[in-house]
Formats: structure tokens, C-alpha cells, sequence
């Protein structure tokens, strides 16, 4: 298998966010400002890596029977550090992004990557679909983070964009603006970048 | 049942190595959290106390004792400008909506609330969360209390009552207990 395949799966073809409509709950929470959803990406990124090398590693020792519990372990042990790490080093992030690290753990995107690729590839393999899937995620989440900062605070990366008298449409930044802008930006995904790469 | 017992020690195994390296990465990040924790509460006490230029933090031992009938008291700090006892800044944690709430209480030498801050808490965001969000909250509590407790009424506007803040009862509630408690410790153990 191709590197530059796996790279056009994880963020064209099988987008994570935008094609196989995965964890939908936290990019739609933490999709409020492009901060948030640059340090949510980072952690999944992250996470998704190692889990996948881990997972890829004693794909052969463990038994099938209880593979999914030792999935979540892992999974949840990489979280756990993650968070750690970021409540020790990024305090603010830590802060705003809340409950949703910790919930990354039952993210299904991350264990369906650890059942359907890193459990039947090698290591290296596994870590480049994790890179590809995670930077998938991360297209998704900046894009529409951006488009719902603008929208709904009229920022960009916390700074200002239009003045103070800009009248800010407070629906984007709550999860019902999340979900149309999500809808929007799908559509024109799947009219543009999605069609042309099937085809 | 062979292979149940062998599955159960792979899992044993795989968990066992999971926990032993979060102990290492928790013996790492730690301090680092402990000492960023000290630090925000310090700079919280300067917030309630502007004048402060001294503070000597009661050990386990003392601030058992000033506890004593008031358990929701973790945390009791001495504060002191040019030499003279000021008041004293107290933290307590309160059971709110959504998990514990920790707020530093600033009690001045004249048993008023210099202020509150809310230091910890995982309330509902834009309900519960006021109680950290709107500034109007924390204010309605200085130089309230010479009246030994207060208590979450309106707009807060009367002697000894403070701001009730709607959609949020329970969280406005569990603050002035842990304020009240604070109160109540400082006139039992801690007023000459």
C-alpha cells in the first residue's frame, strides 16, 4: 500500500469527519473557535498515532476474543497521558476543551482505526493511517471552527476581524449552527473534493 | 474454563502495564499541576486582598482545627500587610449541580467578605457556569456578611444577601454554603 494512498483515504476519500461521519459529538462541541479545535486536533492526532503503533505492535499476542477491551485500554492509557500532559503544560486548553479530551477515549474514530487498519498492518503503516486519519479530523474540525469563529464571534484565533460593531450571529457558535454549518460544509465536500477523487 | 482464565490474565497483564505507565507520566506531571495550582490560588488571594504583601498557609494540623464543625474547609491562608493580620482566605469545596465546587473565600479581620472566587468548577455552561462567568456574582459578595451568614436573594441588593442567579439555584446555593461555612469558621476559630 501507498503512503500518498493513505494520505488521500484519511483526508479525501474516507474523511473521518466529513465522509465517515465520526465522532460527531466532540467536533461538534469543540468547534466553537479554531483554538479549540486546532488543540482538539493535536490530541487526537496524538492519540491516534500511538494507539495505532501500540496496537500494531501486539496485534499477534493478543487474542481476538478480548481484542476490543484491550483496545480501549491503550486507547484510554494514550488519552489519559494526553491529558495529563495538557493540564501540566497547556492549562488553558486543558480548560476550554473540558470533558472532551477524557471522552476522546470513546472516540469511535480512533477504535475503529485500531480494528479495521492497525490491527491487520505493520507498525509503520499504522502510524502513517493514524497521521492521515488524524489530519483528516484536523481539516474537518479547523475548517469549520473557522468558519463558526468568524460567523459567531467575528474572530479569528481570538483576534478581532470586523470592529465592535460587528453584530456576531450567536446561533454559530451553540451546537445547532455547528450542525448546519457542518451540513453546508459537507455538501460542498462531497460536490467538490469528494466526487472528483471517486471518480 | 482454561481459556477464560488465560484471557482474564492477558487483560490483567495489558491493564497492569497501562496503569504502571500512567503512575510514570503521573509522577512526571504531578508536581508540575501541584505547583501551577499553588501558584493560580496565590494570585487569587492577591484578587481578594490587594494590600496583601504576606500570606502564611496553615498546615494540615491547624486548619483541621479550624475546620472543626465546618468540613467543607480544605484550605486556610493567613493574610497579612505590613506585618498586621488582614483577613484570612479560605478554600472550600461545596457539592454543586455538576460535581464539587472549589471556592476561595476572602474573610476580612472585621468578619466581611473581602470577595469569592470560584476556582474550580463543571457546572452546566451558560447556566450553572455564571457562577464564574458573570463578574456581577462574585462582587455581590464583598463587605457582605457582618451579619455572620448571607444569603442568595434577587439581585443581591440587601444587607447580607448576595446575587441569586436564575437557572442556576443549586450552583448559586452551593457557593453560599461554602461561603457561609468560611463565615461561620472564621467567627468560631479564627476572630480574637
Amino acid at each position: 500500500m501507498k503512503i500518498s494512498t493513505l494520505f488521500k483515504q484519511g483526508i479525501i476519500k474516507e474523511n473521518p469527519v466529513l465522509v465517515q461521519m465520526l465522532g460527531m459529538c466532540s467536533v461538534l462541541a469543540i468547534t466553537n473557535t479554531v483554538e479549540n479545535s486546532l488543540g482538539m486536533s493535536a490530541a487526537v492526532i496524538a492519540v491516534l498515532m500511538l494507539s495505532n503503533i501500540v496496537i500494531s505492535i501486539i496485534r499477534k499476542l493478543i487474542p481476538s476474543k478480548i481484542r476490543i477491551p484491550i483496545f480501549i485500554v491503550v486507547i484510554a492509557t494514550f488519552v489519559t497521558m494526553v491529558q495529563m500532559f495538557m493540564n501540566a503544560y497547556a492549562q488553558a486548553l486543558y480548560q476550554s476543551l473540558g470533558i472532551f479530551i477524557p471522552l476522546i477515549v470513546v472516540n469511535c474514530l480512533i477504535l475503529a482505526r485500531a480494528e479495521s487498519f492497525a490491527s491487520k498492518n505493520g507498525v509503520f503503516l499504522s502510524a502513517m493511517d493514524g497521521l492521515a486519519m488524524g489530519l483528516g479530523y484536523t481539516v474537518a474540525v479547523v475548517t469549520l471552527g473557522a468558519v463558526r469563529e468568524v460567523l459567531g464571534s467575528g474572530s479569528f484565533l481570538g483576534m478581532n476581524l470586523f470592529g465592535e460593531n460587528f453584530q456576531a450571529a450567536a446561533v454559530f457558535v451553540s451546537p445547532a449552527g455547528a450542525f448546519i454549518l457542518l451540513g453546508i460544509i459537507i455538501a460542498i465536500f462531497n460536490v467538490t473534493l469528494k466526487n472528483k477523487a471517486t471518480n | 474454563m482454561k481459556e477464560t482464565i488465560k484471557l482474564g490474565l492477558v487483560l490483567l497483564l495489558v491493564t497492569a502495564i497501562a496503569g504502571g505507565v500512567l503512575a510514570g507520566v503521573n509522577s512526571i506531571t504531578g508536581p508540575v499541576i501541584a505547583e501551577r495550582e499553588k501558584m493560580e490560588s496565590l494570585s487569587a488571594i492577591l484578587e481578594l486582598f490587594p494590600d496583601a504583601n504576606d500570606s502564611v498557609e496553615y498546615d494540615e494540623a491547624q486548619v483541621a482545627e479550624v475546620a472543626n464543625d465546618n468540613p467543607a474547609i480544605r484550605e486556610v491562608t493567613e493574610v497579612i500587610d505590613s506585618g498586621e493580620t488582614i483577613g484570612y482566605a479560605m478554600s472550600v469545596v461545596t457539592g454543586g449541580y455538576a460535581g464539587d465546587i472549589t471556592t476561595l473565600v476572602g474573610v476580612n479581620a472585621d468578619g466581611t467578605l473581602a470577595g469569592i472566587k470560584v476556582l474550580v468548577m463543571s457546572e452546566t455552561a451558560g447556566l450553572g457556569s455564571k457562577i464564574v462567568d458573570d463578574p456581577a456574582f462574585a462582587e455581590s459578595f464583598q463587605g457582605k456578611g457582618a451579619g455572620g451568614n448571607v444569603t442568595a436573594s434577587g439581585a443581591g441588593a440587601g444587607d447580607d444577601e448576595v446575587m441569586m442567579l436564575s437557572g442556576a439555584t443549586v450552583s448559586t446555593n452551593a457557593v453560599v454554603r461554602g461561603v457561609n461555612e468560611a463565615l461561620d469558621a472564621f467567627a468560631n476559630n479564627l476572630s480574637n
